[in-house]
């Protein structure tokens, strides 16, 4: 063969090394995906951050509404009040002395208690706003962890239940107006019947019944807003129990 | 370079004398020659047309790959979307999320299926939602939904469920065994 000619036998065999290079090396070649980069921030990060927030939400929320039945079956205290109690009845007031409801503090400690039974290892600081409870929290899910990149998500929430807890402020003011009008009446039933209103029940909500320990008297009052909490399927209306002291000391 | 190279009038031979010799006055050396160039250029034209064809394809696979993707994003924020929605119960509004899980409980289909069908009519949504316990889900290749709703059926039965556009856990507060976590998935 000419040895000019060789040339282009040469220049065959680079190829064909070239493409057995191209087809066996484990650098890829050819056209890579559109965004890639963007697409996985989206998939791990984006869309399953807003998934594990859907679900944070709603434990959230279920747990909002255990705190607003929990509260409201111990008169609004999370613990024992100094105005002392009589079984679960937590009394309002010791003679002339209210123990005045600290909402806040009793909603975010009532609900961090609550939610320890399903996440032993975060805490929130709860305050409201209407009726939406907000809580924040140091804790961050990490997501996404691909490589040296990752996604942290804060697991705060927002939600609206709609329940108002200012709704206790109002009790607490006819409550002491009751208090006031009644502490010297030779018959606390009669008077307590004239000067309530009408969502305030004896003992029990379902079965109103009179009862006296000395001048402690039990209540079982509606919600004055008529607020229903969802729980389990069913709406249950919200009941506030607790006790007053019509005693003069 | 060449230009002022060949001012030099030997070096100017020279390349004269290897240019010409660079065709060989022999002619079946010529031929052979002639044929290699030929078949190179075959070769290259080929190899061109392959890789032209092998790139064209592959960017439309690939096109098609970020395509699919996108779209299963709006599948799951339509899921999204679905769960976080407001249903009405009793004339109270309440979320989704809180009648799949009320409805879970209570094993109660015609619930779900009459709030899932009022959210699909509503938005003009075709396909269909299932919902699961996370076991099952997350060990059976088929599992059996606890609660699942098709628009797609004739006669009762589910004609063909279609692609999963996406799937989201949920926590069960009310939920005993299995039922603790559920999953949700939607349908296209």
């Amino acid at each position: 063969m000419n040895s000019k000619g060789a040339l282009f036998h040469w220049i065959g065999i680079v190829v064909i090394l070239v493409l057995a290079f191209a087809i066996f090396s484990p650098v890829e070649f050819g056209v890579k995906p559109k965004g890639t980069w963007q697409l996985d921030f989206l998939q791990y990060n984006f869309i399953e951050g807003k998934k594990q927030l859907a679900d944070a939400d709603q434990l959230a929320l279920e747990v909002g509404r255990k705190t607003v039945l929990s509260l409201a079956e111990k008169g609004g205290f999370a613990d024992a009040p100094s105005c002392g109690s009589d079984g679960e009845i937590n009394y309002w007031n010791r003679g002339q002395d209210f123990c005045f409801l600290n909402v806040d503090e009793s909603v975010n400690a009532e609900f961090n208690s609550l939610y320890k039974k399903y996440d032993k290892t975060v805490s929130f600081t709860v305050s409201r706003q209407g009726k939406e409870l907000i809580g924040k929290t140091d804790k961050e899910i990490l997501l996404g962890q691909k490589n040296a990149q990752f996604y942290v998500l804060n697991s705060g929430f927002r939600v609206n239940f709609g329940y108002d807890f200012d709704e206790y402020f109002k009790l607490q003011d006819q409550a002491k107006k009751m208090v006031n009008e009644c502490k010297a009446a030779s018959n606390i039933q009669d008077c307590v019947e004239k000067v309530k209103p009408s969502y305030w029940k004896f003992s029990s909500c379902e079965n109103a019944q009179f009862a006296a320990k000395g001048q402690k008297v039990h209540f079982c009052v509606e919600s004055p807003e008529k607020y229903t909490i969802f729980e389990n399927g069913r709406f249950v209306p919200v009941q506030y129990k607790f006790g007053l002291d019509f005693g003069m000391n | 370079m060449t230009k002022i190279l060949i001012k030099n009038k030997k070096v100017k031979e020279n390349w004269k004398r290897n240019f010409l010799t660079f065709f060989p006055k022999e002619k079946k050396g010529l031929m052979d020659d002639f044929t290699d160039l030929l078949s190179f250029v075959l070769i290259i034209s080929m190899v061109g047309f392959i890789a032209v064809v092998v790139l064209r394809t592959d960017a439309s696979d690939k096109t098609e790959q970020t395509l699919e993707r996108i779209a299963s994003f709006q599948g799951q924020e339509a899921l999204l979307d679905l769960v976080n929605s407001l249903a009405l119960l009793e004339d109270k509004e309440v979320v989704m999320k809180d009648v799949i899980i009320s409805a879970v409980n209570a094993n109660n289909e015609a619930l779900f299926r009459e709030k899932m069908q009022a959210y699909f009519e509503q938005q003009q949504m075709e396909g269909g939602v299932g919902v699961y316990d996370s076991v099952s889900y997350g060990t059976e290749e088929e599992p059996t939904p606890l609660l699942s709703y098709d628009v797609v059926v004739f006669n009762g039965e589910v004609i063909a469920r279609g692609k999963e556009k996406g799937a989201i856990y949920l926590t069960n507060v009310h939920g005993e065994g299995n039922k603790k976590l559920l999953v949700v998935k939607l349908f296209s």
